[in-house]
């Protein structure tokens, strides 16, 4: 329990407006790198689903197991549709978009 | 994306650099096959209601469609995409191939041989053109070596990159370019032989395997200004069995003699030299033929007049680092050839529908002509 305080804490500094740091190209760089780390991610999944795949055939997944490991057409096909469904995941504001110009739902 | 045939000079990328370029693959088919269309809609719902309500009328040439498309979100956010998937591409195939270079190199000389030869040319001077803008964003372009003796970096960079671009609809071999071409002469020219056939601008041959393919008691040379391409080009080729003379020649002036060859072609070289070269290269092809031999670029046939899709061609071209796109498009072509020397009657231009990228590349087919006999 906290005592009834007075008026609201100030969050705004009285003084010139605050600056601002970023200019165009700035975004640009900022999703540039939002989608190097997406690869990033991306590929992070793929080693992790070589480990999983390792320990499911009861081996222990060293490094160079990892590395020599070769996926078949179904690991394949299964990583394809993940990778689909998370660019979906991720570009969902942009899409949304070319939905609302078709007139579709969104939601 | 299937995988691509696993020749002896191919990259081998680690489990993370896989990861990377399967990754990329499928940003570059997001982007083609489901971002690309809607700026189409994002123009035609947005954009043009917004002009016609400022100015009374839709906007009626590319600088006006820039205008309005520069400023929508939507456009904002696929340019900054596509051009940011093409960065990553060639930097992950970059890094991946630059560590594996020392082993490509080895590989390249441990090929079983399978008869062919490479000659390069350490004096043949490179035109500003060529090395003043790195072609498709790819850094260093095709004749940047990473070291002084038997670099092959360019090359290796353009088959592993060039797969991942079209996420493998080039084919396992990267061969759909060269087998559309062979596929466009059989076709216009059931009767033709060639016993010698030269392709210009060959690059890493990976359209010129498909020629050895389709007439296998041809001869087959290939010309490419980058040495680091006709490296990895000679390496590949013998790696696969298939025997190619190359040399590094400019296709606008060769040093074979008259009449040496019945077919004479190129894939996707025009589109990337001035149309001041095309017409040299033309000439040199005039010169090449044998009486009645073919000559055949496989490349733009025109360039959009429709508004909007000439500033999506011009976006295309600035983007991606292509200068002279458009003065390839709009050639006069039949004009070209009849002064390089051929007969007005003995030029064709033939659009196709690319399968691959249709909407992009609406203009892309082939345009050659016929040696008079
Ligand atoms: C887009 S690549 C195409 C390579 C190949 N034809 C293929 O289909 O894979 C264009 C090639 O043309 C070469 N090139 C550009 N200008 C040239 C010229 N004037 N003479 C010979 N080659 C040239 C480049 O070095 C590059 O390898």
């Amino acid at each position: 329990m906290s005592e009834p305080q007075g008026r609201p804490r100030p969050r705004k500094a009285a003084g010139p407006a605050r600056p601002v740091y970023f200019n165009a190209g700035d975004v640009d760089r900022v999703m540039a790198i939002v989608l190097a780390l997406s690869t990033e991610v991306a590929a992070l999944r793929d080693r992790l689903d070589v480990h999983e795949r390792i320990a499911a055939s009861g081996a222990v997944p060293t490094p160079e197991l990892v590395e020599a490991y070769l996926p078949d057409d179904a690991v394949q096909v299964a990583r394809d549709a993940w990778r689909d469904g998370y660019i979906r995941r991720l570009f969902r504001v942009i899409t949304e978009d070319v939905e609302a110009l078709r007139g579709e739902q969104t939601g | 994306m299937g995988d691509q045939y696993r020749h002896a000079l191919l990259s081998r990328p680690t489990v993370d650099e896989q990861g990377r370029e399967a990754f990329l693959a499928a940003m570059r088919r997001f982007l083609i096959s489901e971002l690309y269309d809607g700026n189409k809609l994002a123009y035609e719902r947005r954009q043009v209601p917004a002009f016609a309500a400022a100015h009374g009328r839709a906007p009626q040439t590319y600088l006006e469609v820039k205008s309005v498309m520069q400023e929508d979100p939507y456009f904002r956010a696929f340019s900054l995409l596509n051009r940011a998937t093409q960065e990553l591409l060639w930097d992950n195939v970059g890094e991946s191939v630059e560590r594996q270079l020392p082993a490509l190199k080895r590989a390249a000389g441990e090929v079983p041989k399978a008869g062919g030869s490479l000659t390069l040319d350490p004096g043949l001077e490179l035109p500003d053109y060529f090395t003043k803008v790195d072609i498709h964003v790819m850094p260093g372009s095709f004749h940047t070596e990473l070291a002084d003796k038997d670099d092959l970096y360019a090359g290796a960079v353009y088959d592993r990159g060039v797969y991942i671009y079209a996420y493998g609809g080039l084919g396992d071999k990267n061969a759909a370019l060269g087998q559309g071409t062979v596929d466009c002469v059989r076709r216009r020219f059931p009767h033709l032989k060639p016993r010698k056939i030269l392709d210009l601008g060959c690059g890493a041959g990976m359209s010129t395997l498909p020629l050895a393919e389709a007439w296998p008691e041809a001869e087959i040379y290939g010309v490419d200004l980058a040495a680091p391409m006709l490296r990895y080009a000679h390496g590949r080729s013998e790696a696969l069995g298939v025997p190619v003379a190359y040399s590094q020649q400019n296709a606008a002036h060769t040093n074979f003699a008259d009449g040496s060859f019945d077919l004479v072609l190129s894939n996707l070289l025009l589109h990337e030299i001035p149309q001041k070269v095309t017409r040299a290269v033309i000439a040199e092809c005039a010169r090449l033929l044998s009486p009645g031999g073919v000559m055949v670029h496989n490349d733009m046939v025109g360039w959009p007049t429709d508004p909007f899709q000439e500033f999506m061609a011009e976006w295309n071209a600035h983007h991606n680092n292509e200068p002279f796109e458009r003065g390839s498009g709009t050639i006069d072509w039949v004009g070209a050839c009849v002064a390089a020397g051929f007969a007005a009657e003995d030029v064709f231009l033939q659009p196709v529908d690319a399968a691959y990228m249709s909407e992009q590349l609406a203009f892309v087919g082939f345009r050659g002509a016929v040696k008079r006999v």
